[in-house]
């Protein structure tokens, strides 16, 4: 249990071993470092540091008598408190982002033409990968497996539904019919999606391809990479191959 | 947002091709409505609690219009030479106004935020710049409509004409953008248009060298168009500038060009 409480605090930004001494503390009530060192496993030298980061987090008080000092915890709730803090932080610095980012761009749009072909890697690759569908100034055509999706990138996909709808972007995908897809549809309307469901027995498939603008975006939700092409001509192609798809799609719809 | 008759042709003989698009006609009366629209969905989104800009009127009234009834606070940062009259009506659809020596400060966002600071807990946002891709909804719009050789707007610190030059990549226009600024970077009669820092120098640069133009205009050239052209639309001085084009620039009888009247005088 210690463990696993030890664990969530590294969650929440504290070291190994200032997670380890703030539990100890927490259970100790106030106490010398001696004490504190024995609790936690580590050494005196060690918890005086780690008392003192803890202190400067507010997690812990420190008071004098008689010249020992003594190590008192904050209440647990002050974890929550710093939490909020961080939080409201960073929102902030989205916020500082979001202005300094015209000066980015002009180093970005300086460095020479923009690659035709982009690779990227790992799940953050594929969330580049996504951001880069909510520049599309068209309806976006998609092949997608929602639950392909919802496993790779677990609690992207509500927000990044948010944001493409806000941005007034369509999307028209056909999914194998599962039921993920199922729930997912029931969300068309608000999430500015049409749909069409295909039988999972024939037509399972785990990536996502998406088309729109110049672009067509190949995205391996299992091997974890994604692909975006920029070429007019390959872009078009796909599109009246999604348009062939969708016709065949909509017969299998029907038949629901 | 845009009605469909935004598109406006223009009679002039020896421009045979141009076009008024009139961001004046938009809610708050400026082309700023687009940005402070997109500010506020994220604002909200992210729960910001206050917003604070730099302003010499029409965006800090538009965005604080924008945020009436969201719950987020916007405070205006003005210059204290800014018009008593403009001050006032600031202050009455804003959270707060301040003033502030501009001329010899240049702040930046860090700074903004900690002047609007009122308490620990809120969550301040620094909105001067940024946030341009806001205008490339305007090429959409022009592009499904016709596909012009030059598109005209005024250009202070260049978050507008990015915007444009954007949109214009974006869409794959072979569209050039001229921007019509200003010699003045404190005070200018075309008094939106000055600014004595702008984080855009870079882009703008970078667009002139792509074939954008930008044209800087005496202040008696400023007036003079002003008075000349004010009755071609709803135009205050910064946004009656872009009719400079037409002495700065030699245009082909056959070029389509379309000028944006990025607003009215809405304070």
């Amino acid at each position: 249990m210690t463990a696993e409480l030890e664990a969530k605090l590294l969650d929440f930004g504290l070291s190994q071993k200032e997670a380890k001494v703030y539990i100890s503390l927490l259970e100790l009530g106030t106490s010398l470092v001696t004490d504190v060192a024995k609790k936690a496993g580590v050494k005196r030298s060690t918890a005086y540091v780690v008392l003192e980061s803890l202190a400067k987090q507010g997690l812990v008080s420190i008071t004098e008598r008689k010249s020992i000092r003594l190590y008192t915890p904050a209440p647990p709730e002050r974890l929550i408190q710093n939490l909020e803090e961080r939080s409201r932080r960073f929102i902030e610095l989205v916020g500082i982002a979001k202005t300094i980012l015209p000066e980015l761009k002009s180093f970005f749009a300086g460095s020479g033409p923009k690659p035709k072909i982009q690779f990227f890697e790992g799940t953050e690759g594929i969330k580049s990968a996504y951001e880069d569908t909510l520049t599309s100034s068209e309806d976006i055509r998609a092949f997608a497996s929602i639950e392909s999706m919802h496993a790779t990138l677990p609690g992207f996909f509500p927000d990044y539904y948010r944001r493409r709808s806000s941005k007034g972007i369509w999307i028209n995908a056909i999914f194998p019919d599962t039921p993920e897809a199922r729930d997912r549809i029931a969300h068309n309307k608000e999430e500015k999606r049409r749909a069409l469901l295909v039988p999972a027995d024939k037509f399972s498939f785990t990536p996502e391809i998406n088309m729109y603008d110049h672009k067509v975006v190949f995205m391996s939700l299992k091997e974890k990479f994604a692909l975006v092409i920029e070429s007019e001509e390959l872009a078009d192609a796909f599109k009246k191959v999604f348009e062939l798809a969708w016709l065949g799609a909509k017969k299998y719809d029907s038949e629901k | 947002m845009t009605p469909k008759n935004r598109l406006k042709k223009l009679s002039f003989s020896q421009h045979a091709n141009t076009y008024l698009f009139d961001e004046s006609e938009n809610e708050y009366g400026t082309i700023k409505d687009r940005r402070n629209k997109v500010i506020i969905e994220e604002a909200q989104r992210l729960h910001v609690d206050k917003l604070v800009l730099i302003t010499s009127g029409n965006s800090g009234y538009s965005l604080a219009k924008m945020a009436q009834g969201s719950g987020i606070k916007v405070v205006c940062v003005v210059s204290r030479r800014l018009d008593e009259f403009i001050k006032n009506i600031l202050k009455e659809v804003s959270y707060q106004v301040l003033e502030i020596n501009l001329d010899q400060k240049i702040l930046r966002p860090e700074e903004l935020i900690t002047i609007a600071r009122e308490t620990d807990e809120e969550v301040i946002w620094d909105v001067t710049n940024g946030y341009e891709d806001a205008y490339i909804s305007i090429i959409k719009e022009i592009a499904g409509e016709l596909k012009p050789d030059y598109i005209v707007c005024p250009i202070g610190s260049g978050g507008i004409f990015i915007g444009l030059v954007e949109g214009a990549r974006h869409f794959l226009l072979k569209t050039k953008i001229i921007g019509i600024g200003t010699n003045e970077a404190y005070q200018s009669y075309a008094d939106k248009l000055s600014t004595p820092w702008t984080p855009y120098a870079r882009a703008i640069e970078n667009a002139v060298k792509d074939g954008h133009l930008v044209y800087r205009l005496s202040e008696s050239d400023i007036k003079e168009i002003y008075k000349k052209y004010k009755n071609y639309g709803n135009f205050e001085p910064s946004s009656a500038i872009i009719f400079g084009v037409f002495d700065m620039h030699s245009f082909k009888s056959s070029d389509s060009v379309i000028l944006i009247n990025s607003g009215r005088l809405v304070v």
